[in-house]
């Protein structure tokens, strides 16, 4: 049953259902629903004042309590502790809507409803986008809805419009202007999901790199992988066994080039060992294996290539001079110095 | 509001009010404000609104009345309350009771009358 509560049954009812506050809700809603078609009515009839016809609201819930033998707020009122619960925060909300403060944010929450309104609805989306296990939201606040975004601002549309309706719907039948335990539920839930899905809101940038992401590896400034070094001689003849150390003496590892993914055992490391059976990593150029897999009528076979030094041309050096100062020599000599100085590489 | 007179006819009416509103429902379904107006202008004049929609509240919980929903064009739609077979036994068993009482207040006020003048 609706019934279109406006001008002074509508403030009369409200004086009431904060009378009715320690009621459960259920209850109340019942009582004020016919409350409602009866106030309007009288008022359509009345001369003068609702209040002067119908007496003071608390009056007439009080008299309504005691011929409907309905139990008063009183503390002494059967039902436990959230009976007695609800009957303080119902004093309490006597108190504060007397109060001016109280008058003034009863007369401004019903303003801000139709905000609130819209923002169940949008709520109500989101919540059921988290919970349809939506991990993205690359449009955010826009919700995503069956991987589309489209698809979640339409549905917002339809929420807002849904909830502000039915909001107008309970306005007129007088119902309270109160957020409900499953509202704060919805809106404790959706920050919860949010929280959680915090790296998930944006725009999400997916990387697509052809090449295995290497551990340790020394990279180029585009991310490509140095997996292996080739060191060669100024007379271009490629040496082996060089031992790399930096500007620290620690040994410059590649990790042997090994890849992060462990499904991607293209590329295969044979460290030297030294005297004590421990891997040098640090020694060039790196002994590797790169494993191709084909796939044929005969099934899957494996063919192992090793890993060949690149083509190269060494550039032609110009002629060093006798002349150059102790210091450049003394800086230029230090790496050498230091390589020969530094101890065994490590284990 | 209701203004009071001399006698408190409220006090009494809060006695027979169960009594009268069954009354009522018998002659004819109704709902609330209809009720209570036919009330009035049976000469109850100072019940209350409250007094009387809580009276069909507790009625209708206790099985005294049924309810049903008349919708309407014009206005609200009307929540009408009708008679049960419990609460016309309610109602018969409250008359009795009423001829009773009121047969022995008329005795006796009317012996006091008599007295006093």
């Amino acid at each position: 049953m609706t019934t279109t509560v406006a001008g002074e049954a509508a403030r009369y009812l409200d004086a009431v259902r904060t009378q009715l506050g320690d009621l459960a809700a259920d209850e109340r809603q019942e009582v004020l629903e016919d409350l409602a078609v009866h106030l309007e009515e009288v008022a359509a009839d009345a001369d003068g004042p609702l209040e002067q016809i119908l007496g003071r609201p608390e009056d007439f819930v009080a008299e309504l309590r005691a011929s409907a033998g309905m139990a008063g707020p009183g503390p002494d009122r059967p039902g436990g502790g959230v009976a007695a619960a609800r009957d303080r925060l119902g004093t309490w909300r006597q108190a504060a809507a007397g109060s001016r403060a109280g008058r003034w944010i009863d007369a401004l929450l019903p303003e801000l409803a139709p905000g609130w309104w819209v923002l169940r609805g949008y709520l109500a989306v989101l919540a059921l986008s988290v919970l349809g296990g939506e991990h993205h939201f690359p449009h955010f606040p826009v919700p995503t809805l069956l991987g589309s975004s489209v698809f979640g601002l339409a549905a917002v549309a339809a929420a807002a419009a849904a909830s502000v309706q039915l909001g107008r719907r309970h306005r007129q039948v007088g119902r309270p202007w109160t957020i409900t335990a499953g509202e704060v539920l919805l809106v404790l839930g959706t920050m919860i999901a949010l929280g959680q899905l915090r790296g998930a809101v944006g725009p999400q940038y997916v990387f697509a790199d052809p090449a295995p992401i290497h551990s340790g590896s020394l990279t180029y400034p585009d991310g490509s992988p140095i997996t292996n070094l080739f060191p060669y001689g100024s007379d271009g003849r490629l040496l082996d066994g060089v031992l790399l150390y930096d500007q620290d003496g620690r040994p410059v590892s590649l990790a042997g080039g090994e890849p992060v993914n462990p499904y991607d055992d293209r590329l295969q490391t044979d460290y030297r060992l030294d005297a004590n059976g421990a891997e040098v990593p640090n020694l060039y150029p790196l002994d590797q294996q790169l494993r191709e897999y084909r796939y044929g009528p005969q099934g899957e076979s494996v063919v192992t290539e090793p890993v060949r030094p690149p083509a190269i041309s060494p550039p032609r050096l110009a002629p060093t001079t006798t002349t150059a100062s102790p210091a450049t020599t003394s800086t230029s000599a230090a790496p050498a110095t230091t390589a020969t100085t530094a101890p065994a590489p490590a284990g | 509001m209701t203004e009071k007179t001399g006698t408190d006819t409220t006090q009494l009416l809060k006695g027979v009010l169960d009594l009268a509103v069954l009354a009522v429902v018998r002659e004819a379904d109704g709902y609330g404000y209809d009720i209570l107006r036919r009330l009035r202008d049976a000469g109850l004049e100072e019940v209350g609104d409250a007094s009387v929609y809580g009276t069909l509240r507790r009625l209708f919980a206790a099985g005294a009345l049924s309810s049903y929903v008349v919708p309407s064009d014009e206005g609200p739609h009307r929540k009408y309350y009708a008679l049960t077979p419990s609460g016309g036994d309610l109602l018969e068993r409250g008359t009795k009771t009423w001829c009773q009482f009121a047969d022995t207040l008329d005795h006796l006020v009317g012996t006091d009358r008599k007295e006093a003048a």
